[in-house]
């Protein structure tokens, strides 16, 4: 069963080499901004964790975030940590069907009570349960059922992490994220449309090593991934600054790679990790081909005012800008100073609180 | 007027030409703002300061003598040290400038209520900046070796003897397992093998 055999073990069995582990092992130290010489750490908890059950549902999706997945070409991390996971139940990549499978899922879950990883991708209808249904039970019953002995809850794709594209104005299947059914468990969403491959593996190979999940911000979605904006990371940003922007897409300005703000970019309102991580095996990401940011690691991107019009007011913010209204007169010092801290205090204190206890029943 | 002030009015001339010529218009203007420099500095031979605008508030530094930026690429990012951290700042070119790089603190600037709110973010920005810090063993992630592991186009140098770690049996019977650390592991105990029993 799952839990019987160890990542090393399943690992040597189908031929991994050294190269291809050590080459993850790196990937994951550098994803937890640890030094070189954590990676014979990481490689030790890693081949010591058992290799942890996870149970995929899919529901209102397009089976893009999937495809996302499965479509990241091998060699790669992804695959790596991909075949090494008991992958116990999944629509669209499992072979049993019918009965058969809604078996499977409750066996996983029967065996692995408390231990296993749920990763959701879809929204769930909640006008009508019955506008959803696997084998015949409602999407919101299966998630209730399957996430109530999951150790943690991984929300893949916008629609699972925001209500997505189901949601989008006027929401006729009243569609909500997973957020908004499970309020106690640990939920991480890995918003994009699709995301990108290698955050939702960055996630498992953070849990499988420290046990716990990583830090998140206000939306539930991984720091390192999403702590930056979209406009911040852009190479074309230089122009921004300056003011020049390209008004069509073969316009001078669009040839001389100026901002695509003008035409639409969202950019300054996204965060995500595309312009590092990029698409199509490393070749580029959308900013890059030409075409603006449309936003869709971002809440209710879809009805955002159009992909192709400049916004006045970042979508997401504006709750925000509400919050720092009200607080603005006592806090603006701290606020400031915080900025010169930032991040690595905040990553401090996350990891201090990993213990032991944790990494053991983790997995 | 010394070199440095005459330096920081350049910056802001430009910047208010960049309002008038170029931004008109633009719907992400924050019309409460106007453009104000403030912190301008030498720091290690370049002047750096803030530079505040409707559309951004940078950290701008211009390069100091000796100092050849023309050959770097535009947009590409470079790290710039200060006491309290490690900042990465943008190479720009912005006409009446010249070359300079930028380290971008908030765009847009829609969070701030008013000229004086923005001041005070940056003026907290510059109280700490060039405040001495202690600098652990835990930098924040680079996200450009991580890009570049991720695409496969470096793999860190890592010894592969260290793998060898990652081989041998745990210590039987396993610290771990028998749960006798009992204390919160840190990252700094992790890197000394507390996560394998060998602390």
């Amino acid at each position: 069963m799952a839990n019987s055999k160890t990542l090393g073990e399943s690992l040597r069995r189908h031929g991994v080499t050294r190269r291809g582990f050590l080459k993850f092992c790196s990937a994951t130290a550098s994803l937890m901004a640890l030094p070189p010489t954590m990676v014979p750490a990481i490689a030790a908890a890693l081949e010591r964790a058992k290799r942890p059950s996870v149970i995929w549902l899919s529901f209102q999706e397009c089976t893009g975030c999937t495809e996302s997945l499965t479509r990241s070409h091998a060699p790669t991390v992804e695959s790596l940590i991909f075949d090494h996971v008991s992958l116990d139940y999944h629509h669209t990549l499992q072979v049993a069907s019918g009965e058969a499978a809604e078996a499977a899922r409750e066996a996983a879950m029967h065996e692995n009570q408390g231990g296993y990883l749920l990763v959701v991708d879809g929204s769930i209808p909640l006008a009508d349960p019955g506008y959803s249904t696997i084998a015949g039970i409602s999407n919101v019953d299966m998630l209730r059922e399957t996430a109530a002995g999951a150790a943690a809850i991984i929300a893949v794709g916008t629609c699972a992490a925001f209500g997505g594209l189901p949601k989008a104005d006027p929401n006729p299947t009243g569609a909500v994220p997973v957020s908004e059914i499970i309020r106690d468990k640990p939920i991480v969403n890995v918003s994009g449309c699709p995301p990108i491959p290698v955050v939702i593996t960055g996630v498992l190979a953070h849990f499988l090593t420290f046990g716990a999940l990583p830090e998140l911000d206000r939306y539930g979605r991984p720091m390192v991934f999403y702590g930056q904006s979209i406009h911040d990371r852009c190479y074309r940003r230089p122009f921004y600054d300056k003011g020049l922007f390209a008004e069509t897409f073969d316009d001078e300005g669009a040839r001389k790679g100026w901002c695509l703000y003008k035409m639409g970019c969202k950019g300054p309102m996204t965060y995500n990790a595309c312009a590092t991580a990029k698409w199509n095996n490393g070749t580029g990401w959308p900013v890059e081909a030409g075409h603006g940011c449309l936003g869709c690691s971002e809440p209710d991107f879809w009805d955002a005012g159009g992909f192709y019009n400049a916004l006045s007011i970042p979508t997401s913010d504006v709750t925000g800008t509400v919050v720092t209204g009200a607080v603005a007169g006592a806090a603006l010092g701290a606020a400031a100073a915080l900025l010169n801290r930032g991040t690595q205090g905040e990553a401090r204190e996350k990891h201090a609180t990993v213990t032991v206890d944790d990494l053991e029943k983790g997995v | 007027m010394s070199g440095l002030e005459a330096k920081e009015r350049i910056i802001g001339q430009t910047f208010e030409r960049i309002l008038r010529e170029q931004m008109q218009g633009i719907p992400l203007l924050n019309h409460r703002l106007r453009v104000e420099t403030l912190g301008f500095q030498e720091w290690r031979g370049r002047v750096v300061g803030i530079v505040i605008t409707p559309w951004l508030m940078n950290l701008v530094m211009l390069p100091g003598e000796g100092d050849d930026w023309e050959s770097l690429e535009l947009g590409d990012k470079q790290p710039q040290e200060f006491p309290s951290t490690t900042y990465r700042f943008m190479v720009n070119e912005i006409d009446g400038i010249g070359r300079c790089q930028t380290h971008s603190l908030y765009s847009p600037m829609h969070e701030f209520l008013s000229q004086e709110h923005a001041l005070a973010a940056a003026r907290g920005f510059l109280d700490t900046l060039m405040v001495e810090r202690e600098r652990s063993e835990e930098e924040r992630v680079d996200e450009a070796l991580l890009g570049r592991i991720l695409r496969g186009e470096e793999t860190p140098e890592v010894e592969l003897g260290a793998f060898d770690i990652a081989e041998q049996e745990p210590p039987a019977p396993c610290a771990v397992a028998q749960g006798r650390i009992k204390a919160r592991l840190s990252r700094r105990d992790l890197l000394r093998g507390a996560l394998v029993g060998e602390v």
